[in-house]
């Protein structure tokens, strides 16, 4: 099944393992200081902050009020129509307020906890068994658990299981976690391998698949053991060891390397046949049916040098940042860089109470020292090469840097900037210490948009002329039929 | 997440929050030690004049790139210790006996003309360093030119100097691999020229010491393996299958002597592969690296003179072309379509 394989021998451990790879990429310094510290369940905090908007698509509008009793898992926010999560209150309490705070995740509903845990009534472990399910069963099971993707992207599940039912031959569940520090989808698998198989049988029954496949690290061969120990049908699934290289992660890359196709700009990878699922989601799946309850709390990574004991929690969505930075013994106030998600692709937080999200894998808090540690003056490109040999998606960032630098858009997509993924890997590596990923970012950016509105010119043109043409005729109609009573005058 | 302004706001960035800690002065650095060990060989060899004509050439070099940021009012860039290492490669492509203000008059072509007056480092055309002996050599031929009779006669001391003619003249390793009478290339004097028991300029003699600086420089990930391998490979397939006149073809051990003698392998390992003028991209590097191969055994063959710097300094102008023709195709885009894009564009 698995038809080409771009594979290496590499050393781990006194092992020799064919490990899958691809063309580019690094090897960052890994900083997994957490992988061999267990998933530890935090209790909520006082106050939740629960956004409308924790995936790609449209916001939720709310469905309670301030002071509405809410249940743990009862749904808060829902949506009607197109591409989206319902939101699901992730404590038992009452409704404190609905405000509407500028913040980067949207409008957040504040739940005051009860410390009841009262479990809404609606939640109840799906009746029939697997063999009876059918996929659409499937996915509305999914839909109404508010699953998104949980590596980060955050694209709804449901949406990427109804739209690959089909056209979807090979299943893979991503388990590469090759972000610097994140330990989330590691600890998982080793604590808890059967919610994952469980999770992949689910989806191998939705997409009617006889075998499933786990892409994983080669850092994280104690994992790849915790699965084999489990008994189950090897026919079903397969458990392929990949090289630690960043950003092995990114479904491209994973398609390219297990099964050697390259995924065309602008498509899915549905187009061809793959279906990839993080982890951490498939055990979501996996909780959805079997307990009911919804994706209300998820596996953080909490790291940084200014926490004093890093640590992976199991945390309610909507808890802030900071309870979590204090309850593993770090000082939020020294915390001068807040990042939620890896160093690599993570996004920097304005917030120290910025809530859990369902695609937070990690928090990483940083402290000024770290950053003036890290921050060394620009200097000019000495064309090393360097972002040319690693970029996975075989791009010349330095030429696109500089386009970008005079805001020459054409030269830029004459380069491809817009197949950039955004990885990071040019500006890691470059030792100018370039921005170059911002500028490559800012420049695919404006092509897109300006696309876009071409786009739309070009249609409001076309309709204008479609509207010119259809009053001419009307005319022309109206002076021939002015005619034609003419003449028969 | 109360928007109340007392309320510390932290700092955000775009991504990625994390860099290698490799700098350009790092990666310097990193060449600077893989030039060392031929510092300490010439020292050996020809006595420790070498370490006086390298330390001035380079304390030239980090001085005017230091005057004319300082008069310029630019910033200051010595940091980066490119200008030491284009000192270090200045010094190894002269010879021992050298009055010391050609080097410190090399270094001011290679800094200030070469180097600063096109931008500064990352925005020269040619190789600094090469420039600057291309420059000595045309003014200066007789003071350039190696004695043959250098290794074996003197040693000398830090401040000592003998002029060329008072020392013997005769072949040099590389004159005897070039002309067809003085030739009598053995497995043993090729062991000679390999570990450096030759007649040079302070850096070259060694090739030993050379490939174990490349080696260095691949396990460190500094330079990759294209550039070197491509114009040492290009070489001896040349001299391999079509040696020159009145030589005979599959020799080995002649194209061993070519392989080991003059500047090749220094300018394989240490001036092709200078970043800033060399293609970027790995089948530009190649390319570079063959005809940097080509041209130096032309112009052996046909001039009968060392031809890498010439050769090097040709290469270092086409760069900019072959980085043009060179552009990878990314993931995801079909050779097809950019094929019609170009076409499309041609059109244009």
């Amino acid at each position: 099944m698995v038809d080409f394989l771009y594979s290496i021998f590499v050393f781990s451990r006194g092992e020799v393992i064919l490990a899958y790879t691809f063309k580019g990429g690094t090897h960052l310094n890994e900083h997994k200081n957490t992988s061999k510290c267990p998933v530890t369940p935090i209790s909520a905090p006082e106050l939740v902050y629960i956004p409308m908007s924790q995936h790609i698509g449209l916001h939720c509008t709310p469905n309670v009020k301030p002071q509405d009793k809410v249940y743990k898992g009862q749904m808060i926010g829902e949506i009607d129509k197109g591409l989206g999560c319902p939101v699901h209150a992730s404590v038992s309490g009452t409704v404190r307020e609905i405000r509407s705070v500028n913040n980067a995740m949207g409008t957040p509903v504040v739940i005051e906890n009860d410390f009841e845990d009262k479990i809404s009534p609606d939640i109840h472990p799906f009746e029939k068994t697997i063999g009876e399910t059918t996929p659409e069963e499937i996915v509305e099971v999914v839909r109404k658990a508010g699953i998104s993707g949980m590596g980060g992207a955050t694209f709804p599940t449901y949406a990427k299981i109804s739209s690959a039912i089909g056209k979807a031959d090979k299943l893979i569940v991503n388990c590469a976690e090759c972000e610097p520090y994140i330990t989330a989808n590691h600890r998982l698998l080793l604590e808890h391998p059967e919610k994952v198989i469980g999770g992949i049988k689910i989806l191998l029954k939705a997409f009617k698949l006889r075998r499933g496949i786990i892409a994983i690290e080669n850092n994280k061969m104690d994992a790849v053991r915790a699965i084999s120990k489990l008994n189950f049908d090897p026919e079903m699934i397969t458990v392929c060891v990949m090289k630690t290289k960043y950003p092995q992660g990114d479904e491209r890359q994973i398609i390219y390397a297990l099964t050697g196709k390259e995924l065309p700009a602008g498509k899915l990878p549905a187009d061809l046949g793959c279906v990839i699922f993080n982890a951490e989601t498939c055990a979501a799946i996996y909780n959805a049916f079997v307990t009911g309850m919804p994706l209300v709390e998820r596996i953080v990574t909490v790291d940084g040098d200014c926490v004093g004991r890093p640590s992976n929690l199991l945390c309610p969505i909507g808890t802030p940042f900071s309870d979590l930075i204090r309850f593993c013994d770090g000082n939020p106030e020294s915390v001068k860089t807040l990042i939620s998600g890896g160093p690599m692709m993570g996004f920097a937080q304005w917030d120290i109470d910025a809530p859990v999200v369902k695609g937070t894998s990690a928090v990483l808090a940083m402290s000024r020292a770290y950053e003036r540690k890290g921050h060394i003056q620009q200097s000019s490109c000495i064309r090393c090469g360097k972002c040319v040999a690693n970029c996975p998606m075989h791009l010349v960032p330095r030429e696109i840097y500089r386009y970008a630098l005079k805001g020459d858009l054409e030269n830029c997509e004459k380069f491809y900037a817009t197949s950039c993924v955004e990885c990071g890997t040019c500006s890691y590596n470059c030792p100018a210490r370039l921005e170059l990923t911002q500028y490559i970012r800012t420049a695919k950016s404006k092509i897109i948009e300006e696309k876009r509105a071409a786009a739309a010119k070009k249609a409001a043109f076309e309709r204008e002329q479609a509207a010119k043409r259809a009053l001419n005729e009307e005319k022309d109609k109206d002076k021939n039929q002015e005619k034609e009573e003419k003449t028969s005058e | 997440m109360n928007n109340s302004p007392e309320k510390q706001l932290l700092t955000v960035s775009p991504s990625p929050h994390m860099h290698s800690a490799r700098t350009t002065a790092f990666v310097m650095l990193d060449v600077i030690i893989a030039l060392l060990p031929l510092l300490i060989w010439a020292c050996y060899v020809f006595g420790m004049r070498a370490l006086t004509v390298t330390v001035v050439s380079v304390a030239s070099c980090v001085l005017f790139e230091l005057l004319y940021t300082l008069l310029l009012h630019k910033p200051i860039s010595v940091g980066d210790l490119s200008a030491v290492v284009t000192g270090i490669l200045l010094a190894y492509n002269l010879p021992v006996n050298i009055p010391l203000w050609m080097p410190v008059l090399g270094s001011f072509f290679a800094i200030v003309i070469v180097k600063m007056l096109f931008g500064g480092i990352g925005k020269n055309l040619v190789n600094p360093a090469l420039a600057g002996r291309a420059f000595l050599m045309a003014s200066f031929a007789a003071a350039m030119t190696v004695p043959a009779g250098i290794p074996a006669l003197a040693k000398l001391g830090l401040f000592e100097n003998v002029s060329n003619t008072e020392i013997l003249t005769g072949a040099t390793p590389l004159a005897s691999v070039l002309i067809r009478d003085q030739y009598a290339g053995t497995y043993r004097t090729v062991l000679d020229m390999f570990i450096g028991n030759e007649a040079g300029v302070i850096g070259e003699v060694s090739a030993l010491l050379i490939l174990m600086g490349f080696v260095y420089l691949l396990a460190r990930k500094v330079i990759t393996w294209h550039i070197p391998v491509a114009f040492l490979g290009t070489v001896a397939l040349l001299t391999f299958l079509l040696p020159g006149s009145g030589f005979e073809r599959f020799d080995l051990v002649y194209t061993l002597s070519h392989l080991c003698s003059g500047g090749l392998m220094l300018g394989a390992v240490f001036m092709a592969t200078d970043y800033v003028t060399c293609p970027i991209t790995s089948k530009g590097r190649l390319i570079f690296g063959a005809g940097c191969g080509i041209l130096t055994v032309i112009i052996r063959y046909f001039a009968g003179t060392e031809g890498v710097s010439y050769a090097i300094l040709a290469m270092n102008l086409l760069v900019y072309y072959i980085d043009k023709i060179t552009v990878p195709r990314p993931y995801g885009i079909s050779k097809k379509k950019t094929t019609e894009k170009k076409l499309k564009e041609g059109a244009k």
